[in-house]
């Protein structure tokens, strides 16, 4: 055979075989594509192909029943709303997943939020984050943010628990170099999917995972809760066990309240109700008891849980009654007044209305405040006072707008309960409050309230110590401006001094310039005394101290001397004796020993028998004997 | 010619040839097409090993090629233990469905039975779910009936798979089923039926849980369904859960989830959109929360801006969100922004905010530039400074603390405490070192840790530091401590109490608190009537007022064991005049009656 014919003809030979294996290749190829496994070319689809990754079997309608053999496919995660359960399509889905690499999935992912049917979107969005987290963890974590809270967290936890089961330590690390932006139950859920992944970890490498996660408290709580788990198996017979044991019953009131609900949930209320009327322990019924119905008002509802307490109100737990109203109430005021309205015991219905009304001005007291018409009128006093009493502080200025309520519901005398120690003056309980919470941010317009507004002119007096702590250096003297705005009377004479003595403790050289500011009378006296006795007690300079008296006029210097006495004794008592001749009145040496004795008696017990003796000697005859009593300690 | 036939003969050569290579290459084909469809089994093998290259796990493929019920003759168990080789879940969830997928009530039963022997709960759960999920398509009443083998309170996964496959089955059936149920089971039951819903309207899942006495779960099922549809269609999410039955203080939660959602959809703007619409909630601050926080992590400022312009009832709560969220990374611009608020009491309070923040991302700066915060801000912020120092370089902050006006008295607390959590032992050793004088303030940081240690040294510690100035000894303190975790020892101590009245008073009121929590009222009644006359009033009046705080009614049922009438009165005085506020709560705890029996108590004033 001639080599450049065989050449030749191998040439056309090779052709044909190569285009008929190119053509019928091709074919295969495409019957593969059809029929075949999607495993073998998955890489190599393209982008809009994606979607169209199909499962390895052959297809067949799983909408009758699954009992053939025929094996089940979809052509696209769309054909998912088909199946009419969710094991086939937990299948299907299955398989579908199984093949595909991250980009397929992560495609599926944003054509899966196209389902209307939001239970299957969010169980086929468990299927592929799971599968996602197969592939890449880390990656898969970065696609949760798009979702939901809900959605997020439960989709974090799939990821984790995937990951967890192929790779524990690649989770630790992950956390590790995360936890400063981990929220808690985010770190919670990983150490979770760590202990539950059913990796061999000792308890000892569990714990230290937990310590690394900050969670080593968390991790304690754990074997504590697998023990009531355990316990629950069979509450009856733990509850009999541990009113049997020899543990303090009232350290295991958590778990018997746990085995009460297990009972109920078990065989129900009156099964509990049998066995908790047999605790003997008062203490431990109620307490029992008070747990278990709250919780059941969550659960069930408060009418329910009311409905029993009701029901099961003894001599001993009628406070039981009044916690599930209260929290019936916060929850839905007006069902609670409709239901407390047709209970037939008056006189709980009664007190659980005013109870219920008092505790919306707790904790709303606008609302409170603008309900107040609908309350029982024998109640709206002490309601708006209440609730003016929390506001205070939450809102000073609101507060101060609706003060005046606080006369317009004054109750009678008679309406105060009868075993009032002391009925509140309620205008200067509140008043204090708000002058406090105001004065914080803005003390000038505080102090300004305070000597204007009518409401609260009676109580000035009362106020000298919100008011000292409302000064600073930087603000004494417009306070003092103000102060001096006021008309010269009784009530407001001796504000300028009040504030003039206070900037003295703080910034000294800037209270005495202030001096001149005083009115005459109390306010110049008080603000001379103060500035005075800082000579004695900083100075240590007693008769600077009463020499600068002697700038006052005559008429204010007796009084003068009375301040800086109680001035001296309140700074020490060592120093006060040695220079007690000093002071220049008998009145003013009285004032000074009395004081003395009296800081003995209630705080300082410094003084000698000889010395008390002596100091006793200053004192006017009858005071001596009677009014001032030196009171030993317990021992002498 | 001759030219031209073996031209020819080459072209019909070439042509022969060409068909004869077709033919060779057609029959390669038919042979791999037939062997594909004649022997899968082959093909099979080779896409799976291209399959195992190409997955990027390695894992699911084998999966894909485990035993199934398909590959096996019928009755033949596959061996679920095989499972065990997967360590991905869910490659491992995948091959136990393809073993489930055709399998039969035996098969079903068999590997019900093997997966008993799991050992870990979670995995043996998983895979009874995935078991009966399948029995239930099978005969749900039989799947029932498998899963209550299960003790009552683990078992609701398994209840839940069953149901979630029933309900669509035979949505009438599982009804009728799930009110045979005990409660527990009975609730897992109606939430998968009401979640599945199958075509009922809103009203018709109320109506049916109400009739299981179970409204409150419809009305979660509906409030997670809206919600859920938030990522579709916020706002008719948001008004969904604003118009339902439920009261919208109930849903803050659910309103967060869509705010959030809506906002990284559509922007800021949503937070004024919604602003009118939860003007009726009273603390919508947890509505607002993540949304701006979302906000705030992306555009402090502009999120700023737009709380400030909010109006009264979101104002200042917004501020306070985007104001701690913002301090998180930036306090000072954060501090700057503040600072622009016009309401006094507000700016003061978002000022109190960023000393804690900035505090802890750099507390010396702080302490630089503690000027720029309002004066009444400055001490808490110098004492969250010190605090932050305290953790890193306790005896630096000590010193700073020292060299601060009035530096003991303001931040003791913040310095030695923290110090005293490190290492007591050194904190109370540089105590000791300091003047007298200052040991008192500074003890009191420190003696708590010192008891945990070392309650003898605690003891005699805070016996060596005089009484001044009408303060109370440090033992009382010392003594309370201990009292917290071992009574008795407490009461061992009680004589060591300096002859303070005070001091001594409270050291046993302090005890007698700890012995009335412990239900041992009469013990805390006999450690009072020891003192010395003059202190059991002070003692008393503190004990009743204990005991009635901890257990009124224990008390009323004791009024008769009391000792003396006076006791008896005091006691009984105690119980009617118990307030909260302007709240008298004895008829809280009892009856008219009872009230009426406990006046008989009383004493005249005059007595």
């Amino acid at each position: 055979m001639n080599i450049a014919n065989t050449k030749v003809l191998n040439v056309p030979f090779i052709a044909g075989a190569a285009l008929i294996t190119f053509l019928g290749g091709a074919g295969l190829i495409v019957l593969l594509l059809f029929t075949g496994n999607k495993e073998s070319n998955s890489e190599t689809l393209s982008s809009q192909n994606q979607s169209a990754v199909q499962s390895q079997v052959s297809s067949i309608d799983d909408s009758k029943h699954d009992d053939d053999r025929s094996e089940l496919t979809i052509d696209s995660i769309d054909d998912l709303s088909q199946f009419p359960s969710y094991f086939s399509r937990s299948v299907v889905l299955g398989k579908f997943l199984s093949g595909a690499n991250f980009q397929q999935v992560l495609s599926l992912l944003h054509e899966s939020k196209q389902f209307s049917d939001i239970a299957l979107r969010q169980s086929t969005q468990v299927e592929i984050f799971r599968r996602l987290a197969s592939l890449d963890p880390e990656l898969a974590l970065s696609h949760t943010h798009e979702f939901l809270r809900t959605q997020r967290k439960l989709y974090q936890s799939v990821i984790f628990q995937e990951w967890s089961s192929t790779d524990v330590n690649s989770v630790v690390m992950y956390t590790e170099q995360n936890l400063q932006d981990l929220e808690w139950d985010t770190r919670m859920m990983i150490l979770h999917s760590i202990l539950d992944s059913g990796s061999a970890l000792s308890e000892e490498v569990k714990r230290d995972i937990a310590r690394r996660f900050d969670l080593e408290t968390y991790f304690d709580s754990l074997g504590a809760r697998a023990r009531r788990l355990a316990m629950l198996e069979n509450p009856k017979e733990h509850w009999s066990l541990l009113l049997g044991d020899s543990l303090n019953d009232h350290e295991q009131i958590e778990d018997l309240v746990m085995l009460a609900h297990a009972m109920i949930e078990n065989n129900g209320f009156d099964d509990f109700r049998t066995l908790h009327q047999k605790l003997a322990d008062r203490h431990l019924r109620n307490e029992v008891l008070t747990e278990v119905l709250l919780a059941r008002g969550r659960t069930v509802g408060y009418e329910s849980a009311f409905n029993d307490a009701v029901l099961l109100l003894d001599d001993t737990n009628r406070s039981i009654v009044f916690d599930v109203a209260d929290r019936w109430f916060n929850q839905d005021a007006e069902a609670t007044f409709e239901a407390l309205s047709h209970l037939e015991d008056e006189g709980l219905r009664d007190d659980l209305f005013e109870t219920t009304a008092l505790y919306l001005a707790d904790w709303k007291p606008r609302r409170a405040i603008e309900l107040l018409k609908s309350f029982p009128e024998s109640i709206r006093g002490v309601v708006v006072y209440s609730a003016l009493f929390n506001l205070s502080t939450e809102d000073p200025i609101e507060t101060a707008k609706n003060l005046s309520k606080i006369t317009q519901y004054q109750e009678s005398q008679e309406e105060v309960p009868k075993y009032a120690r002391d009925a509140p003056d309620r205008i200067h309980n509140v008043a204090h409050n708000l002058f406090r919470a105001w004065a914080e941010f803005d003390a000038l317009a505080a102090f300004e309230w305070l000597l204007t507004d009518p409401i609260v002119a009676h109580i000035h007096d009362e106020m000298h110590f919100e008011i000292e702590e409302a000064v600073t250096a930087d603000n004494a003297e417009a306070l003092i401006e103000i102060a001096l705005k006021q008309p010269d009377d009784a009530s407001n004479e001796d504000f300028e001094g009040v504030i003039l003595s206070k900037l003295a403790s703080i910034d000294f050289d800037k209270a005495k310039d202030l001096l001149p500011k005083m009115r005459e009378g109390p306010a110049r006296v008080l603000g001379y005394a103060t500035i005075g006795a800082v000579f004695f007690s900083r100075d240590n300079d007693p008769e600077k101290s009463i020499e600068f008296g002697k700038q006052l006029p005559l008429s204010e210097q007796a009084e003068y001397y009375l301040q800086l006495a109680g001035h001296w004794a309140a700074h020490d008592s060592a120093e006060t004796l040695a220079n007690l001749d000093l002071l220049p009145s008998a009145e003013a040496q009285a004032r000074a020993a009395s004081a003395l004795i009296g800081w003995h008696n209630n705080w300082r017990q410094d003084l000698s028998e000889e010395q008390l003796e002596h100091l006793k000697s200053y004192l006017p005859e009858e005071a001596e004997g009677s009014n001032v009593k030196v009171i030993r300690s317990s021992t002498d | 010619m001759n030219e031209t036939t073996p031209k020819t003969n080459r072209h019909g050569g070439v042509t022969s040839s060409f068909f004869q290579g077709a033919l060779v290459g057609a029959v390669v084909l038919g042979t791999i097409a037939l062997a594909y469809i004649f022997l899968p089994g082959l093909f099979n093998n080779a896409t799976d090993d291209t399959s195992t290259i190409n997955t990027e796990d390695g894992l699911v493929s084998n999966a894909l090629n485990s035993t199934s019920y398909s590959d096996t003759s019928p009755g033949s168990a596959a061996d679920i233990t095989s499972l065990r080789e997967f360590k991905s879940d869910f490659a491992r969830s995948v091959a136990l469905l393809k073993m489930l997928e055709h399998s039969n009530e035996s098969q079903v039963l068999e590997l019900l039975e093997q997966s008993k022997s799991i050992a870990s709960p979670d995995r043996r759960l998983s895979t009874q779910s995935y078991i009966l999920r399948r029995f239930a398509i099978i005969d749900p009443v039989k799947a029932i009936t498998q899963a209550t083998e299960v003790v009552w309170n683990r078992r609701a996964p398994l209840v839940n798979a069953i149901f979630s496959e029933w309900v669509q089955l035979d949505f009438e059936a599982a009804v009728e089923h799930a009110r045979g149920l005990i409660d527990s089971d009975q609730r897992v039951a109606l939430e998968a039926i009401l979640k599945l819903r199958v075509d009922r309207s809103d009203q018709q899942i109320v109506e049916l849980a109400r009739e299981f006495g179970h409204e409150s779960l419809a009305l979660d099922v509906l409030e997670q369904a809206h919600v859920a549809s938030a990522m579709d269609d916020p706002e008719a999410a948001w008004n969904a859960i604003l118009n339902d039955s439920r009261t919208d203080v109930e849903q803050n939660e659910a309103l967060r989830d869509i705010l959030e959602v809506w906002v990284m959809q559509y922007g800021a703007d949503v937070v004024s959109q919604i602003e009118e619409s939860i003007s009726h909630i009273d603390h919508p601050g947890g509505i607002l929360y993540s949304a701006l926080n979302f906000l705030t992590e992306n555009a402090p400022q502009d999120t700023f801006e737009l709380a400030r312009n909010l109006g009264d009832h979101m104002r200042a709560i917004a501020l306070e969100d985007v104001t701690l969220k913002w301090g998180d990374f930036d306090p000072r611009a954060a501090l700057h922004a503040v600072s622009t608020v016009d309401d006094g009491a507000l700016r003061n309070h978002l000022s109190n905010y960023l000393t804690g923040s900035w505090a802890a991302l750099n507390p010396r700066e702080l302490l630089e530039n503690l000027t720029e915060f309002p004066e009444n801000v400055r001490r808490r912020a110098r004492g969250s400074a010190l605090s932050s120092i305290a953790r890193e370089s306790p005896q630096e902050a000590a010193q700073l603390m020292l060299e601060m006006p009035n530096g003991i008295n303001d931040y003791s607390w913040s310095v030695i405490g923290i110090w005293s959590r490190q290492d007591a032992v050194g904190a109370l050793g540089w105590i000791l070192s300091r003047p007298q004088e200052e040991q008192q303030k500074l003890l009191r940081g420190v003696l708590y840790d010192v008891v945990q240690e070392d309650p003898q040294r605690a003891l005699e510690t805070a016996l060596s530091v005089p009484i001044t100035g009408g303060s109370r000894g440090l033992e009382q303190m010392v003594i309370n401590i201990v009292a917290q975790s071992d009574v008795d020892q407490a009461i061992a101590m009680l004589p060591s109490v300096r002859d303070d009245a005070n001091t001594k008073t409270f050291s046993y009121v302090d005890v007698s608190r700890v012995l009335v929590e412990r239900n041992e009222p009469f013990r805390a009644l006999n450690l009072g009537l020891e003192l010395p006359e003059p202190l059991q009033l002070n003692f008393f009046l503190n004990f009743f007022s204990q005991w009635r705080y901890s257990d009124i009614v224990g008390m009323y049922e004791s009024l008769e064991k009391l000792p003396s009438a006076k006791l008896k009165s005091d006691a009984a005085k105690e119980i009617l005049s118990y307030r909260v506020l302007s709240d008298y709560r004895p008829h809280r705890y009892f009856s008219d009656e009872q009230l009426q029996e406990i006046e008989l108590y009383l004493l005249d004033d005059t007595d």
